[in-house]
């Protein structure tokens, strides 16, 4: 077996208990909830916590739900929520689509059944020299991300490329939805788009000691949104590519598309919001934005060898992804 | 044997007894409050050594694992402002010391310098260990005039010094140099001053190895009646003496005997003009003293020859613990052969990692046991529990053969803590009935062909429970999205979704259970006593 | 098919779907190796090199041995004895004596007290080493010999093979059209779900006892004991069940001799248990072959030559390379082959881990290239590929064109079989864009002549212990790898014997206790096994046959045996139960109990490497592959495989389709998503089952699994081998459908979406060059 680096184990009961002893353990603590993330990393060395802090069973975390806040509806998730509970939930089909997809083909059945909302958002970054058993990287000799201070993607680059791997953050960034985060400083909100910063060694806002607490999303009339994800099989992998598309369609017989938005991840350490979605004039049909949505993406989309070496492939992809999310929204 | 260390005082003819310290010295260490801590100095840089060999990085830590084996409670792991390379050594040091939980005390050198301690500081910082700062600064009458130095600016120099590794949470020690030649009326102002401004810690030096017994009784008597005085009886007193006059180790082993707390020491004795107190033959003496637990011969071996080869300074033939002459006596040690298992006898007897108690349901009866907190359900489930029925394939999440239903979930139990599993009910294969009321899903797998090696079949046959018990009636589609998360290298899984339909058959009632299990027409009925027990039982 | 007209009592169990009594397996009741714990037992972890090639100049174990829970650290000097499984090529050391070949090669082995320590005291012994230049891939290997990891030094080359059949040359000049073609078969790793184990424990009387997830438990036995320098009488080799092993467990291992050393120098027991990244390293899987093949054929569809020129990946060590060679053209004459025949195969070593035996060993690489070259055959003489091979089909009971002596042959039922099912005669070419068909044939060896080292003495045998309870023990020296042949075994038995299952007993893979068998490979068990248990079984029914004769006072001709009754033929009420027949048997002959072996009859060529493919019986394959194709991003999704295999008779129908399944299913894999690819550097691309990806229930296509029986004269009741056969036509299959679904040839493994597109972008970029050629 990997066997896990020596720790102490703490299993709080309430959420405020675990900000507190978050607060007091600092960068030598490591949250787990679902598990599926961190504990491969931690079997291979990539994360050798002091004290280990198991948030899964906090049920003020779980729940999803859909709260009126003015003369808005909010469908709000709660961090610790189960991305199979997300998947099936009536609610989250119903309000953001894109995200019941995104978490439906997270990793296997099981991975699903024990990950979390809050656990997917806040996934540790990707790349093949990374993601490897202590051996492995030693005999690499290691990478500037761990241990080392080479990047073997970028020759004599400077900064870490690993990827963006989690299948909800495009869906949340396309969404507009709002990251509730609570630690030592307080709470705060942070846009999706906002929570995360193009640094493959941290590609998130979080502070230490800080947690993902809930996800809200507004509901907007005429709102529409779909995910695509590249793999190899059709389970378990990681993507190679995924996008979400949210296009505010108007027009009862013949729909148009009003706005759009196009975010492609996996790419690099953080989700790209494709500019080209934001030029959409009012009004367009569906297959004139599905063309230029396509070729908006293609062009500004160049993925890197950091999960795979068929770079040139998955670039094509990222056309075909696209037009398929959008000629499928049009409903 | 008459051993004259443990004898009565003699008394001479007056009856007036004629002893030094007033009592056989074994007695001194035994009414010690607090055990004599040993301070391994080798590391620290600019030892002004003879040999002026700098160890590489690796050699360090070698030393490192040999003072952790021969029991050295406190190390110096260098001067952090003597360069960027100390700096970088005294991090990988640190950081070697916590990673291997070699519950070594780290301390560094500085001069009362503001800018020293903060190095320290950022040192501790980056390995994530306090680090103790020995603060030296010249206190006798010679080295004052020689520096042309007068009290206030030694005044000044220690008490910045001292507030700056307070902000830091670092502990401070002052050490005067050539204490053994300075006036008392000026280290009762340094010490008052150092102790005003958060000193935890006092060290005694003699760095010109000019003091003898004698001296060390009336200094010791004089810095603990200081401390009194000072009302500072928590700060802690040091020893570092030298060897110029060959009386070092004596002298080392009268201060830990006359009270003093920690006693230092260098490797092989290096350092200096003729020589530090040899810390080996230190710890060996403190050890047949009774003042600290023996240390094995080999280990000390290992110690010195570690010493020599990273200091390159050869082993002196006559050195009693290493020497070339004393190795003839003893078996000669293969570099790669195992030292007898006993010879760690010495070593504290407690485990090696903190258990934690914890208590899981399997299979309708309670299970308590107690794991480190690093295991995870598998090894639990695999070790401590011997139920080996759940399979590792891959313990990492990407292969699905630990598949266990945990509280109605079908869950990876290679990435789930066991303290994690504390209060749950874990369902697993050793948990599905066997013949004559053979499971479902075992039936449908033996009758089908859905296992062929069988090592899949367990992640198989739980991640299908969890399925059946929340859906009765599967569709193929749903049998083969449930069990996407199992890999099988025999089957093709064809075999297996034909099982699982099949199994599904058997619990509703349309499909005849155990055809063809060998001797089944004649199993014996239950017992009439138990045979509500029979009903009563859950499986 | 099986005789259901009989009543119950009358059917044999041979032929029916029986139980495969797995459950006590799969829960945990019978232990594989790596659920036997021991009192006091050490976990030992191996220190391997981080280098592709690299002398070892020292290493120090001080840092490990001061670590708490070490107890001992051995190195290559502890056992410095060359082992390799091929007698003429030992070249492998227990631990690397003074140069490491590949990443991951095994340099040192540590004992301590917990897996965990082990782990680190791993880490903490210093292995100085002086790296060398590497050829850490084919081409490399080829072009610089300097590197020198070949016999003495002087070029990399592991194994030569030059074989010609008839004048090649002279028939494909009279040929009307031929295909020259260069194909790379990407090499593949076993991913058996059980990674490898050993534990060892040295008894109080000095016994050594190793258990082990190997294959073949007879060659384990006699390496040891040649390594460790003890005596064979003093080693006892136990295969508990075997999680999966694919040819991947066909050799001893590091970690078996490290086991059993470590266990000698501690005194107590030790356990050494891979790593998943530690099963790529130990490898032995497919071999990477890049082959430019030449086939000739007349305007009506004869093939008249065959010329192929093959280099081949070995890896760092020979392992079973001096025999891949020889099957990387040896088997290709069956079923349907030219007039003439010549190839030539060079094994290089590489500074990769080494490979050996994968399911089909070494014949599936060439099989892809000659299948391709026939569908490309049949287009450009526009014949249809079933009819092209219809015309070329060895016959049964005849000798091949280079010595191979067939006997029974099904191929032309099992072209029917999958021609029919698969409609193939009206929806072959007429398919709506980007779905297609494609065909192909195979044939493989039940067993083979080439006992591994030389002796006269029997390949396989069993032992039967009859008890007067009426349970039959069968001890077989087979290895159950999940093949299912310990239920092959008791179903012989209790179809010979009259008895139900309940009451055979199956005991394989344990020195001690069951006579010598070879071993799991080259598909010979149920021929071989097969055949040595119906030998011993069919000696006990004589005994019992004339016991009840004399008991009922009739002609032991008319005595009849049914399922728990031996009976008077015209007189069924007339009869004795199984186990008082046995009762009498004992009474009359004293204790009962027989044994039985087998031989392969003298076979092969009269030429070098004759006697390699030599088998005695071969089975036949024919695939149909459905796939579609998506144009846009070069998905191919294979819907069906058709598998129709001449396994002589299928004793166990259930565990038959399941080999057939698994074949077809592994063979898909290969074609579409596994490649065992080690980068420049000498490291594996991704040592693990995230990167190296092998099919999940939602990526594999429907099997339909078609039993042909061409009842083998010389076979037990006729059954042949079904383990290795039907993997073969399952990459050409695919690749022929690809074609013809949307028009384009990939010559190269595996068919990604990546090379399918560029392949599809190439067709289209050509197509427009034609036609804008033509219109001007």
């Amino acid at each position: 077996m990997l066997p896990l680096p020596v720790f102490d184990h703490h299993r709080p009961r309430t959420l405020s208990a675990a900000l507190d002893l978050l607060a007091r353990l600092g960068d030598k603590a490591v949250v787990l909830a679902g598990g599926t993330d961190v504990l491969p990393n931690m079997k291979h060395g990539l994360v050798e916590p002091d004290h280990v802090v198991s948030i899964a069973g906090i049920d003020e975390l779980r729940g999803i739900s859909l709260d009126r806040e003015g003369d808005d509806d909010k469908l709000v998730l709660g961090a610790g929520a189960r991305l199979a509970e997300i998947e099936s939930s009536i609610l989250v089909r119903r309000v953001a689509p894109a995200l019941a997809e995104a978490a439906g083909q997270v990793g296997g059945p099981h991975h699903r059944a024990m990950g979390t909302l809050g656990g997917n958002i806040c996934l540790d970054t990707r790349c093949r020299y990374y993601n490897q058993t202590y051996f492995w990287r030693k005999s690499l000799g290691f990478c500037l991300k761990k241990d080392g201070t080479v990047c073997h993607v970028v020759r004599g680059g400077s900064r870490c490329v690993a990827a963006a791997s989690n299948d909800t953050a495009p869906a949340l960034i396309a969404l507009d939805a709002d990251l509730h985060l609570l630690g030592p400083r307080g709470a705060r909100i942070v846009a999706a788009h906002d929570f995360y910063v193009a640094d493959g060694i941290k590609n998130t806002v979080l502070e230490p000691g800080e947690l993902v607490v809930r996800v809200s999303i507004t509901r907007r009339p005429g709102r529409r949104s779909s995910f695509e994800k590249l793999r190899r099989r059709n389970a378990i992998d990681f993507p190679l590519l995924s996008i979400a598309v949210r296009l505010d369609v108007s027009g009862v017989e013949t729909p148009r598309v009003d706005a759009a938005d196009v975010v492609v991840s996996a790419l690099g350490a953080r989700p790209r919001r494709v500019r080209a979605a934001s030029n959409v004039r009012p009004g367009t049909p569906f297959d004139v934005a599905a063309r230029e949505l396509a070729e908006g993406a293609y062009a500004e989309c160049k993925p890197l060898p950091n999960v795979d070496d068929d770079t040139e492939w998955r670039r094509e992809m990222v056309p075909a992804l696209v037009e398929r999310a959008v000629t499928r929204l049009e409903g | 044997m008459y051993d004259w260390n443990d004898s009565v005082p003699f008394v001479d003819a007056s009856g007036h007894a004629i002893s030094l310290s007033g009592g056989p010295v074994r007695r001194d260490f035994a009414r010690r409050v607090r055990p004599i801590k040993v301070v391994d100095e080798t590391l620290r840089d600019g030892l002004q050594s003879a040999a002026g060999h700098q160890p590489d990085a690796a050699q360090k830590i070698d030393l490192l694992y040999a003072m952790a084996a021969i029991g050295v409670d406190v190390v110096s792991v260098g001067l952090p402002a003597a360069g960027l390379a100390n700096a970088e050594d005294c991090f990988l040091l640190c950081r070697e010391i916590v990673r291997s939980k070699l519950g070594l005390v780290p301390t560094a050198a500085a001069r009362t310098v503001v800018a020293d301690v903060h190095g320290i500081a950022r040192a501790a910082d980056r390995a994530g260990i306090p680090i103790e700062v020995y603060a030296f600064i010249g206190s006798s009458p010679i080295r004052l005039a020689v520096e042309g130095w007068d009290t206030d600016f030694l005044l000044g120099a220690i008490t910045a010094a001292a507030r700056e590794a307070k902000a830091a949470g670092l502990p401070f020690c002052l050490v005067t140099e050539d204490t053994t030649r300075s006036n008392p009326d000026v280290l009762r102002s340094l010490y008052s001053a150092a102790i005003d401004a958060g000193a935890s810690r006092i060290c005694l030096c003699d760095t010109t190895g000019h003091v003898t017994p004698y001296g060390i009784e009336a200094l010791v008597g004089f810095a603990r009646h200081t401390l009194d005085e000072l009302g500072a009886r928590h700060v802690e007193l040091d020893w570092h003496g030298h060897n110029d006059r060959g009386i070092g180790l004596p002298n080392a082993l009268w201060a830990a005997a006359r009270g003093v707390d920690r006693v230092h020491g260098t490797g092989l004795g290096v350092g200096e003009r003729v020589g530090n107190t040899s810390l080996e033959l230190l710890v060996e003496n403190l050890g047949l003293l009774g003042a600290r637990p023996r240390v094995p011969e080999a280990r000390l071996v290992e110690y010195c020859e570690l010493a020599s080869r990273a200091l390159r300074y050869p082993i002196p033939a006559g050195h009693p613990i290493a020497g070339a002459n004393m190795r003839g006596a003893r078996f000669e040690v293969r570099p790669y052969r195992a030292t007898p298992e006993d010879a760690s006898a010495s070593e504290p007897l407690e485990p090696m990692e903190k258990l934690v108690p914890m208590c899981m349901k399997i299979g309708g009866s309670a299970v308590a046991l107690a794991v480190p907190a690093r295991r995870t359900l598998l090894e639990a489930l695999r070790y401590d529990l011997d139920l080996v029925g759940t399979k590792q394939g891959c313990d990492k999440g990407d292969c699905g053969a630990c598949t266990v239903v945990v509280d109605g979930v079908a869950t990876l139990s290679c990435l789930t803590l066991a303290l994690d599993a504390d209060g749950k009910e874990v369902r697993t294969v050793e948990t599905l009935e066997g013949a004559p009321h053979i499971d479902a899903l075992l039936d449908g797998f033996d009758r089908l062909g859905g296992g062929q090696c069988g090592f899949c079949t367990p992640g198989m046959l739980m991640t299908a429970t969890a399925l059946l018990d929340r859906n009765t009636r599967p569709t193929r589609d749903e049998i083969k999205c449930a069990i996407a998360g199992n890999l099988c290298r025999c089957t093709g899984y064809g075999k297996i979704i034909d099982a699982i339909e099949l199994a599904a058959k058997i619990r509703r009632g349309e499909a005849e259970a155990g055809v063809g299990l060998p001797g089944i027409e004649n199993t014996p009925p239950p017992l009439p006593s138990n045979k509500s027990s029979r009903e009563g039982r859950q499986g | 098919m099986t005789d259901t007209r009989k009543p119950s009592a009358l059917r044999g169990l041979v032929g029916s779907r029986t139980r495969t009594l797995l459950a006590p397996r799969v829960t945990g009741q019978v232990r594989y190796t790596d659920d036997i714990h021991l009192p006091r037992m050490l976990w030992g972890r191996i220190v391997r090199s981080p280098h592709p090639h690299a002398r070892i100049v020292r290493i120090d174990a001080t840092r490990a041995l001061a670590k708490p829970g070490v107890l001992a650290v051995i190195t290559g000097k502890d056992m410095p004895e060359r082992f390799g499984i091929i007698p003429w090529t030992p070249d492998e050391y227990p631990l690397a004596l003074d140069h490491a070949r590949f990443v991951g090669d095994a340099v040192a082995a540590v004992a301590a007290t917990d897996e965990r320590i082990a782990h680190e005291a791993a880490e903490l012994v210093d292995v100085a080493y002086e790296v060398l230049p590497a050829a850490t891939d084919l081409q490399t290997a080829i072009d610089k010999p300097e590197v020198g990891l070949g016999k003495g030094g002087k070029d990399n080359v592991s194994k030569e093979v030059d074989l010609a059949f008839g004048d090649v040359d002279a028939a494909l000049a009279e040929s009307e059209v031929v295909i020259a073609g260069d194909y790379y078969y990407e090499g593949s790793a076993h991913v058996p779900i059980e990674t490898h184990c050993a534990i060892a424990n040295l008894d109080k009387n000095g016994l050594l006892t190793v258990w082990s997830t190997t294959q073949v438990p007879h060659y384990l036995h006699r390496e040891l004991s040649r390594v460790l320098r003890v005596p064979p009488t003093r080693i006892r080799v136990i295969q508990p069940p075997v999680g999966g092993a694919f040819g991947g467990k066909s050799e001893p291992f590091s970690l078996e001799f490290c086991a059993a050393k470590l266990a000698m120098v501690t005194g107590r027991p030790v356990k050494f248990l891979y790593t998943r990244e530690e099963e790529f390293y130990a490898h032995r899987g497919r071999h990477p072959m890049q082959i430019h093949m030449k086939v000739g054929a007349r305007r009506d569809g004869k093939l008249t030559g065959v010329d192929a020129r093959t280099f081949i990946d070995g890896g760092a060590y020979s392992s079973f390379g001096l025999v891949t060679t020889y099957y990387s053209g040896q088997l290709l004459t069956l079923p349907a082959f030219a007039d003439t025949y010549r190839f030539r195969s060079t094994r290089l070593f590489t500074n990769k881990p080494p490979c050996g035996p994968k399911r089909g060993h070494g014949s599936v690489q060439p099989r892809f290239a000659f299948e391709v070259s026939l569908d490309k055959i049949a287009r450009a003489l526009v014949i249809d590929p079933i009819e092209l091979r219809r015309k070329n089909l060895v016959p049964p009971n005849t000798t091949t064109l280079n010595g191979l002596r067939v006997t029974s042959n099904g191929i032309e039922q099992c072209l029917d079989a999958v021609e029919r099912a698969s409609g193939w005669k009206d929806r072959f070419g007429k398919m709506p864009k980007g779905r297609g068909l494609g065909v192909a044939t195979s044939a493989y060896i039940s067993g083979t002549n080439y006992a591994i080292y030389p002796n006269a003495m029997p390949q396989s045998a069993v032992q039967l212990k009859v008890d007067r309870s009426g349970v039959v023990t069968v001890f077989s020296g087979q290895s159950e790898i999940g093949q299912g042949c310990d239920l092959m075994l008791a179903v012989l038995v209790a179809d010979e014997l009259g008895l139900d299952l309940g009451s055979v007993r199956v005991i394989s893979g344990d020195t001690d206790l069951t006579p010598v068998d070879l071993g799991a490979y080259s598909s010979r068990g149920t021929f071989m096994n097969g055949n040595a248990c119906l030998m011993a079984a069919r000696e006990i029914k004589s005994k019992l046959v004339a016991a009840v004769a004399e008991k009922l006072d009739v002609d032991p001709r008319n005595v009849l045996v049914t399922r728990g009754a031996l009976v008077v033929v015209h007189d069924p009420a007339r009869g004795v139960s199984v186990t008082e027949a046995i009762q009498l048997a004992e009474a009359k002959f004293g204790t009962l109990g027989a044994v039985g072996h087998y031989n392969t009859p003298k076979l092969g060529g009269e030429y070098r490497g004759g006697t390699i493919g030599a088998s005695p019986a071969y089975s036949f394959t024919a695939h149909v592959a459905e796939v579609s194709v998506d144009a846009r991003s070069g998905f191919v999704r294979v819907e069906k495989i058709w598998v129709a295999h001449d396994c002589g008779k299928a004793l166990c129908p259930t565990i038959v389709e399941g080999q057939m399944e698994g074949s077809a299913y592994m063979g898909a894999a290969e074609a579409l998503l596994e490649e065992h690819v080690i980068g420049p550097d000498g490291l594996h691309k991704g040592p693990n089952l995230l990167d190296y990806r092998i099919p999940t229930s939602l990526d594999v296509p429907d099997l339909h699994a078609l039993i042909v029986e061409s009842e083998d004269q010389e076979g037990p009741l006729g059954a042949k081998e079904s383990g290795e056969g039907p993997l073969h036509p399952s990459i050409p299959a695919i690749a022929n459908a690809i074609f013809d679904a949307v028009g384009v040839r990939v010559d190269r493994l595996p068919f990604s979406p990546a090379r399918v597109l560029s392949a599809l972008r190439k067709k289209q970029a050509d197509e427009q060059a034609t036609a804008t050629a033509a219109a001007e």
